[in-house]
């Protein structure tokens, strides 16, 4: 048994170079049509980055959070916030590791607006930095990758000197669309192969991207509601909280806190509703004595407004799961969203003043 | 640093460039760099070993060229055999011996406090060492020189391509390549890109996907049907050929198209007819190893049938261990020493007679045969322990049948190693390794797309370590 290759060797690799040109035909379709190759999250967070960009428009209350602020429609922000237009900034998944980065890529197209909403729960804090953080989580950082604009953020990786997370920018960038994407390809290709055409999103998803097209904002879940023994079951299987703060996350807030003020935003912590039984646990593990600390320290920013409650129970039938309002939940929260902000906008007005008489750096 | 990461994709776009803008001089220097950065990446604290294991075989060579003295000869390569056996030793087999002994005085009731030893075991270790450990015999033996240049010499153990998991590249190889410009050519290119493209497939695609049909089973044989048990070991059997030779593929294209030839190592060995033919075809640089500096030196085929079959079975049984500090690698080389005896003893006269000539199904039956008793072996060689041999009976005499979940795993089997089959047939019948490449143009075209596409939307990117790493 030898190794005899045939080809002389002043032929060029004709077959190779086809392969490669229709390798790379069919990566830059894949590439350019990624978006079939994904879930509703992403059709919905391209179109954020469309009005991102859309320079016709212009924001000055912005929220920006997780999953649980996609249900805030920007046009109830504009009448709670006094008539300044609003825009959902929310992506899913994220821990307060992103806000930094989001908000850069914000700052990186628009002038900063006047308002962020944020939100500052005890989860926040004390979630496992490999759940949700940007840095540390694969799946959370692969949708990083793909909703935060490229220049933004490696400029602010770069100016963080973040090099290993560089080095799994350029890998993750470096990967065949093909198999980036390969989920949403290899569905489409068994579609296609049982005769049955390109599929669509799943009704659900599709929901997701109607209801946002319409008013900018989505409800996950619009008719389940918490169940019994939700929040052992959800604590156990997923979060593990722990009376321990994660010091990257706090670090990581303050930085986006400052980083909002030296561009002179204020912060407003509009926190969402959760159930009676997240907030028992949280006493009983004795959380809630340390979040009071973690919220001391954070309010300690004089750009930095508090809307009360700080941490709103509502009743299981409003809750879809144990972080997510679901239709009704919806409803009532933006009912009571004007109630909520309207003692502070005094204040905020106030300290927006301060920050534009102070001199810029 | 693993063959199918980026991290090497980026290592080798800088150092091919940089290899064709050097010198001959600055080529070797730069490759002993790259080896040594390729080595450290994963744990640079045993460069040190790397480094050890140079100086000692240098020194021994130098020493041995440089006396006219049998018994300083001699004892330079005690020092080169004891030192690199050394390092093995208290790496790969200290732990082994101990817990082994401990378990015999248990044995016999005599009580103690047990000591454990867990030594973090140097990737590759085993390739290196033997390598070098080659240099000195044959400097010893008179069938090379010693190597006066340092730096070549140093480079001919730590060249990056098969520092880790060989091919054992023998000095006589090597050395002279290293020594001399190379040539280069597109023909390098054409084959050497086969080759990389070609092991890629096989770790990514077949070896790293059949490695999820044989984990779950091998980790609960208790609880796996017979019949699982049996889709899990056809399954190992390709996982670990396809595993290990896609180690060899890769290396074997990167170092050709810097225009060094490295040994083959596989030759298509589930083509095999028999024991010894195996062997001529499974891990070729480590049965060539055995066989000239263990098998040849106990006295080889020479003497009585008794010494022979002696001989054979001390081989194979150190070759087992070699592949580890566990009782079932001594088990597997036990079991090949057998089958190898067995060979030896009742199918000698049967293979004066050209295989050629043989009628086509004869043949199939014999490597059909074969192919079985090697995935006996691989029983062996996959369990943890001895004592996996029970559950794995218990399986095969008393829950035979298949559960609904096992057809879907002989599916998975039969999807990931049909394309394997196809190319290995056409490189069986057209007696070349490289047929794929005298395909007419159009089926090449289709089959490297084939190949691309399965990899990106099939392939298992989890960073799994080539399973001989840990040897």
């Amino acid at each position: 048994m030898e190794e005899r290759s045939s080809t002389s060797s002043s032929r060029w690799p004709v077959a190779a170079l086809v392969a490669v040109f229709l390798i790379v035909v069919v990566e830059t379709m894949a590439y350019r049509n990624r978006i079939f190759g994904l879930d509703a999250v992403f059709p919905i967070t391209n179109r954020k980055l469309a009005v991102l960009k859309d320079e016709s428009r212009s924001f000055n209350v912005i929220v920006m959070g997780d999953s649980r602020y996609f249900h805030i429609d920007p046009a109830v922000l504009e009448k709670a916030f006094g008539g300044r237009s609003g825009f959902n900034f929310s992506w899913p998944h994220f821990g307060p590791e992103a806000y930094d980065y989001f908000l850069h890529a914000y700052l990186h197209y628009r002038r900063p607006p006047e308002i962020i909403v944020a939100n500052f729960t005890p989860e926040l804090i004390t979630t496992p930095g490999h759940y949700t953080h940007i840095e540390e989580t694969e799946l959370v950082r692969s949708r990083a990758f793909e909703v935060l604009p490229t220049l933004p953020h490696v400029t602010n990786i770069i100016k963080r000197g973040n090099w290993k997370y560089l080095w799994l920018y350029i890998k993750s960038i470096s990967a065949p669309p093909t198999a980036t994407y390969r989920t949403g390809w290899l569905r489409i290709l068994q579609s296609v192969l049982a005769g049955d055409g390109i599929p669509g999103f799943p009704d659900w998803q599709q929901r997701y991207i109607d209801e946002y097209n319409r008013t900018e904002s989505f409800v996950i879940s619009v008719d389940q509601q918490l169940g019994p023994n939700a929040v052992a079951e959800f604590n156990e299987k997923i979060f593990r909280l722990e009376n321990l703060a994660d010091p990257n996350a706090l670090r990581r807030f303050r930085d986006f806190v400052e980083y909002a003020r030296e561009s002179g935003i204020v912060v407003v912590i509009v926190n969402t509703p959760i159930p009676a039984d997240l907030l028992a646990y949280y006493k009983e593990i004795g959380v809630m004595d340390s979040f009071e600390n973690w919220l001391q320290q954070i309010n300690a920013y004089d750009n930095v407004v508090v809307a009360e409650p700080v941490i709103p129970i509502y009743p299981d039938e409003l809750l879809a799961d144990i972080g997510h309002v679901n239709a009704a939940g919806d409803k009532r929260f933006e009912e009571e969203l004007a109630g909520r902000i309207a003692p502070l906008l005094p204040v905020i007005e106030e300290k927006l003043a301060a920050m534009r008489q102070e001199p810029k750096p | 640093m693993i063959f199918d990461s980026f991290e090497f994709a980026y290592f080798i776009a800088i150092v091919l460039p940089l290899y064709f803008l050097l010198p001959l001089r600055g080529q070797n220097g730069m490759l002993l760099v790259a080896s040594y950065f390729f080595y450290g990446y994963w744990d640079w604290r045993f460069l040190s070993l790397l480094l050890i294991s140079t100086i000692i075989d240098y020194s021994a060579g130098f020493g041995i060229a440089r006396s006219p003295e049998q018994r300083i000869r001699k004892s330079w390569l005690v020092l080169s055999i004891v030192g690199n056996l050394g390092i093995l030793g208290f790496f790969k087999y200290c732990g082994f011996f101990v817990d082994s002994f401990q378990d015999l005085l248990e044995a016999f009731g005599i009580g103690f406090n047990r000591v454990v030893l867990d030594f973090v075991l140097p990737v590759g270790i085993s390739f290196y060492t033997f390598q070098t450990m080659s240099y000195t015999i044959d400097v010893y033996r008179g069938d090379l020189p010693a190597e006066r240049n340092l730096l070549n010499f140093a480079l001919y153990v730590s060249f990056f391509p098969q520092l880790v998991a060989g091919p054992i590249e023998r000095a006589t190889n090597l050395i002279p390549q290293i020594a001399n410009p190379r040539r280069h050519c597109l023909e390098n290119f054409k084959t050497g890109g086969w080759l990389i493209f070609w092991g890629l497939y096989k770790k990514v695609f077949v070896a790293d996907n059949l490695s999820k049909i044989v984990d779950p089973v091998y980790t609960d044989l208790g609880g796996a049907t017979g019949f699982a048990i049996l889709v899990a070991t056809y399954a190992f059997a390709f996982q670990i050929y396809a595993d290990f030779s896609a180690y060899t593929d890769i290396a074997r294209g990167t170092a050709r198209i810097m225009g060094f030839e490295l040994m083959l190592n596989f030759r298509l060995p589930y083509f095999a007819e028999n024991p010894s033919d195996f062997w001529k075809r499974w891990h070729i640089s480590l049965s060539q190893w055995l066989r000239d500096y263990l098998y040849i030196p106990l006295g080889g085929g020479r003497g009585t049938a008794a010494m022979v079959q002696r001989n054979l079975m001390i081989t194979m049984l150190l070759g087992g261990l070699w592949h580890g500090a566990r009782w079932n690698f001594v088990a597997w080389g036990f079991y090949h020493g057998l089958l190898l005896i067995l060979h030896r003893r009742f199918a000698r006269g049967n293979d004066s007679q050209p295989a050629g000539e043989d009628p086509l199904h004869r043949r199939i039956l014999r490597i059909l045969l074969m192919f079985h008793l090697t995935c006996l072996g691989w029983v062996l060689f996959r369990i943890e322990r001895l004592a996996d041999l029970g559950p794995i009976a218990t399986g095969m005499v008393h829950r035979l049948l298949p559960a609904e979940a096992d057809w879907t795993s002989a599916r998975l089997l039969i999807g990931h190693t049909a394309l394997l089959l196809l190319v290995q047939l056409l490189q069986y019948r057209r007696d070349n390794l490289l047929a794929v490449l005298s395909l007419p143009t159009p089926v090449r075209v289709l089959l490297y797309l084939l190949l691309y596409f399965s990899l990106t939307l099939g392939g298992a990117f989890d960073g799994r370590a080539f399973i001989y790493f840990q040897f």
